[in-house]
């Protein structure tokens, strides 16, 4: 039972509250780093790993952090992860580093990351945590690679660097410029609600409202409350 | 009080505290690493211009006394490599230079350019062999872009004496006209005289020129300076330089112009005209230069100059008195290496002087000028 549950927090990363097409976090560095899939997939994998070790660390830590001071402790748990990994990266793999560049350091801003520590590490032990970060992780990196995909085949007519022979003169090169990351993103956006309407559509997360500035004037309890009674 | 405050304090600075303790673990690791790429990635910059140099250290350039216009130096194993800043058509013309331990120029390549012929891409393969013994102007011979070339040129040889330096020799790194000062008051036992070139109206067999100042005269034979001080020779000279100076200094000192009407027909831009005893013609003209070309960028000041045209027709001095033209472009004609070409050149030859490709409507107009003269010292001698 308990490892059904477990299973279930991994795979909800992937694809149910999938961070980009579902939740829509991320979003700079998706439409920045997706024009080419070797720089995608190197993004999605240090997300990861930044994802995993600040997750685990954060519910391994929750029960010592005070409340006031709980957002500060994530930033500064997780831009030590990054930094680590940034070293890691410059000395062992620079080309990656180099490819990445503003955006690794970025990673330390990802709403994806800080969102994982808010609303699950800093509730959850160690081991969901880490299988929290990891799903999220994947379905971080999977989103990336389909977009990448998709730019980078249709925009430059490469897959990973490698040229592909009948597609080179028929290539579409704005998919590989910012709009086209827009255009791609927002069509992979409509397929997703497409695929989920049958379920009831994309279920958005309900955020809880302790740590809101403004929960003191609304007085609910959840955001999907106030939304509900607005209507 | 102690939930509130120093509870989250604390965790906070211990968090801090421990993370900062566990990156500095990890920088131990790859700090080194990260150090060792760079510099092999800095390296492959440089050996681009010193093919073959390993172990590039950076050399301090402040107070090494490296020409003005060297901005970075690095040694390697097999030679130097320096970075020159310099001004072509435009500022911002960077230059890097590797020279070989045995003094040869082993490559060189711009690293920025604002210039606009691209005069520049591959000119830095024509320097590699050369020493600063061997370097000359011939390298960079050709009608266009001699702005931007001559730029390199001079990057070239502040590198080749910046080599010099940096292996502890010494190189005279005043500028030319300073030298020249220095080398009048050497000759004439002075110190601080300023001295100004006679704009010599009379031939005088072996002298190159002669400069005059309050304390006396000194004539250029060759590369000797002969000083004159009150009608006498100063200082050890051979008999021949001694008669040669002399017979110069007696024909500034003879000198006599006097002022006549401009012959009919002249160009309006004949501005003056002086005759001396000895046949010569003194013209003082005014040239149409890119100030007044008449287009919405006027200055719309002319260039003024003077020629000295000896009684057979041949120019024996040529002098730019006043130009507005712009900065590191026109203003080529104010230079003594340009205007001095029109020295010794007659009616028949005086287009050799060439146009000066980015200068064009300057030189152009300073020939014509040229032209104009040669007219006017026609017509005052009754031909046509």
């Amino acid at each position: 039972m308990k490892e059904n549950k477990r299973l279930a927090v991994f795979l909800a990363g992937i694809i149910k509250e999938n961070p980009v097409l579902i939740l829509v976090l991320g979003t700079c560095p998706t439409l920045a780093v997706t024009n080419n899939v070797i720089s995608a997939f190197s993004m999605g994998i240090a997300a990861t790993i930044v994802l995993v070790c600040s997750n685990m660390v954060i519910s391994a830590l929750r029960k010592i952090i005070p409340d006031t001071v709980r957002i500060p402790c994530y930033i500064v748990i997780i831009a030590a992860f990054v930094t680590a990994v940034q070293m890691l990266l410059q000395a062992y793999l620079p080309s990656v580093y180099d490819m990445l560049g503003v955006y690794l350091a970025l990673i330390v801003v990802n709403c994806i990351i800080l969102g994982r520590a808010e609303m699950f590490a800093r509730k959850n032990g160690v081991v969901d945590s880490a299988l929290d970060g990891l799903g999220m992780g994947i379905g971080f990196m999977l989103a990336l690679l389909l977009m990448a995909t998709l730019r980078e085949v249709f925009g430059a007519g490469s897959f990973a660097g490698i040229e592909i022979p009948f597609l080179v003169n028929y290539r579409i090169p704005v998919l590989c410029q910012a709009p086209g990351g827009f255009m791609v993103f927002g069509i992979l956006i409509a397929i997703m609600n497409k695929l989920t309407e049958k379920k009831g559509g994309v279920k958005r997360k309900s955020f809880s409202c302790e740590g809101c500035p403004t929960a003191h004037i609304c007085n609910k309890t959840e955001c999907g409350a106030v939304k509900e009674e607005s209507k | 009080m102690f939930k509130e405050k120093i509870m989250p304090t604390t965790v906070l600075g211990a968090i801090c505290l421990v993370v900062a303790l566990l990156l500095s673990v990890v920088n131990m690791f790859t700090g080194p690493i990260i150090e060792k790429a760079q510099a092999e990635k800095a390296n492959a910059a440089l050996a681009v211009v010193l093919p073959g140099g390993t172990n590039f250290t950076e050399l301090p350039v402040e107070g090494a006394g490296y020409p003005e216009s060297v901005t970075a130096a690095y040694k390697a194993d097999n030679g130097f490599v320096f970075r020159m800043e310099v001004t072509g058509y435009k500022p911002g013309l960077i230059i890097m230079c590797g020279i070989n331990n045995d003094g040869t120029v082993a490559g060189a390549d711009f690293i920025a350019s604002n210039e606009t012929l691209y005069a520049e891409v591959g000119l830095g393969a024509k320097f590699v062999g050369y020493t600063k013994d061997t370097i000359n102007t011939d390298i960079i011979a050709g009608p266009t872009a001699k702005l931007t070339t001559g730029a390199y040129y001079s990057a070239i040889e502040a590198a080749l004496n910046a080599f010099i330096i940096a292996n502890g020799g010494t190189v005279d790194l005043r500028d030319p006209a300073q030298i020249l000062q220095d080398n009048c008051n050497a000759a004439l036992g002075t110190e601080g005289a300023t001295f100004e070139k006679w704009f010599a109206t009379a031939r005088v067999d072996g002298v190159d020129a002669l400069y005059i100042s309050d304390k006396g005269a000194v004539a250029v034979i060759g590369e000797s300076f002969v000083g004159i001080a009150d009608g006498a020779v100063v200082g050890e000279a051979g008999e021949t330089e001694k008669t040669a100076a002399l017979a110069a200094y007696n024909a500034y000192k003879s000198e006599k112009l006097t002022e006549i009407a401009k012959p009919d027909g002249a160009s309006d831009n004949v501005l003056k005209m002086f005759t001396a005893e000895n046949g010569t013609v003194v013209i003082e003209m005014r040239a149409k230069g890119y100030g007044i070309m008449g287009d919405w960028h006027t200055s719309g000041e002319y260039i003024n100059l003077k020629v000295a045209i000896d009684g057979e027709g041949k120019i024996i001095s040529t002098l730019t008195t006043y130009q507005s033209e712009s900065k590191n472009i026109g203003d080529i004609v104010a230079s003594p290496d340009y205007y001095e070409q029109y020295n010794g050149k007659t009616e028949a030859d005086y287009t050799d002087v060439a146009i000066v490709s980015g200068a064009t409507y300057s030189t152009d107009g300073y020939r014509t000028a040229i032209k104009q003269a040669f007219e006017a010292f026609k017509l005052l001698k009754g031909g046509n």
